[in-house]
C-alpha cells in the first residue's frame, strides 16, 4: 500500500499536468461555497387516525380541542365558527451560487354550528408535496 | 501544452469560480393553481368536499356578501445578487462586498365563493401572472 502511494506520488511529480489539475481541484474547494439542506417545520402534522375521530353532527367544539390544541385562528363566516390549524413545512436545497426553497402549508378547518357541534370538516395536505430541490430555474 | 480537455478544465473552473460571485434564489409557496382543476363544480350543487376534493383546504376562509368565500394562494419569487468584490479576493487581503440584486415576486390567487348552505356558486382566478425572471439590476 505505501508502495502504491509512493508510486503515486512520483507519478504525480513527474506528470505537472496532473499536479496542475489537483492544484485547481484545491483552489476550487477552498473557494466555493458547498451545499446545504435545511428543512423547517411550523406546527404539529395532523395524523389520519386524529382526523378519523372528527365526525359530523357528533364531535363538539370541546372535544376538537382536545384532540387538536386551541386553534391558531376563530373565523366568523355565515353563522358558522370555523376552527383553522395549520402546518407549515419548508425544504431548502442550496448548491455553491444556486437554491431553491419550497414551502407548503396544510391546513384544517373544521366547521361548528351554532350548538357548537361540527357541521364540516376540511383538510388539505399539501406538505407531502414538499421536495428538496436544487435548480431555481424554469417552471 | 495543454490539452483540449485541460482547456475545457480550466474555461470551467475559471466559470464556476466566476460564478460564485452570482447568487440565483427561488421560493416557491404551495403548489401552482390550475384553472382546470375547476371544471366539473356545479352551482348549487357542488359542496364543500367537493371543492376540497379537487383544491384542497384553502389558505382562508372569509365571510362573504352571501355566504363564505374560500381563497387559495400560491407564491414564486426569484432573486438574483451579484457580488462583483467577489473576485478581488484573488488580487487584495480582503474582498470588500459589492452587491447589486434584484427579486421578482408574484402571487397566483383563486377565490371560490360558497353559498350560505355551504355549496358552491362561482369561482375567480385571476389571469396567470407573467413568472418572475432573474435579473441583479436593480436600477
Amino acid at each position: 500500500m505505501l508502495w502504491e502511494s509512493q508510486a503515486g506520488f512520483n507519478h504525480c511529480w513527474r506528470n505537472p499536468g496532473g499536479l496542475l489539475r489537483l492544484a485547481w481541484l484545491l483552489v476550487l474547494m477552498s473557494l466555493v461555497n458547498g451545499c446545504a439542506f435545511v428543512r423547517g417545520e411550523v406546527g404539529e402534522p395532523f395524523p389520519e387516525d386524529r382526523l378519523q375521530t372528527i365526525e359530523k353532527g357528533t364531535t363538539t367544539r370541546q372535544e376538537v380541542a382536545q384532540q387538536f390544541g386551541a386553534p391558531d385562528d376563530i373565523v366568523q363566516a355565515n353563522g358558522h365558527e370555523i376552527f383553522h390549524y395549520r402546518r407549515f413545512d419548508s425544504k431548502l436545497g442550496w448548491l455553491l451560487f444556486i437554491s431553491r426553497l419550497n414551502i407548503g402549508s396544510d391546513h384544517l378547518w373544521v366547521f361548528f354550528n351554532p350548538q357548537g357541534i361540527v357541521d364540516d370538516v376540511v383538510f388539505g395536505n399539501r406538505t407531502k408535496n414538499v421536495e428538496f430541490q436544487i435548480w431555481p430555474f424554469g417552471e | 501544452m495543454v490539452g483540449v480537455v485541460g482547456k475545457a478544465g480550466i474555461l470551467g473552473v475559471l466559470l464556476l469560480l466566476s460564478l460564485s460571485g452570482c447568487d440565483f434564489r427561488r421560493v416557491v409557496v404551495n403548489d401552482p393553481l390550475v384553472p382546470d382543476s375547476l371544471e366539473g363544480l356545479v352551482p348549487g350543487k357542488s359542496t364543500i368536499q367537493d371543492v376540497a376534493k379537487k383544491l384542497g383546504a384553502p389558505d382562508e376562509i372569509e365571510e362573504g356578501a352571501d355566504g363564505m368565500v374560500f381563497r387559495y394562494r400560491f407564491g414564486d419569487s426569484k432573486t438574483m445578487r451579484v457580488n462583483f468584490g467577489w473576485i478581488l479576493r484573488f488580487f487584495l487581503p480582503v474582498a470588500p462586498s459589492m452587491n447589486l440584486g434584484r427579486g421578482e415576486g408574484v402571487t397566483y390567487i383563486l377565490h371560490v365563493a360558497m353559498r350560505p348552505d355551504l355549496t358552491f356558486d362561482h369561482s375567480v382566478i385571476q389571469p396567470p401572472p407573467d413568472p418572475p425572471h432573474f435579473g441583479f439590476w436593480p436600477f
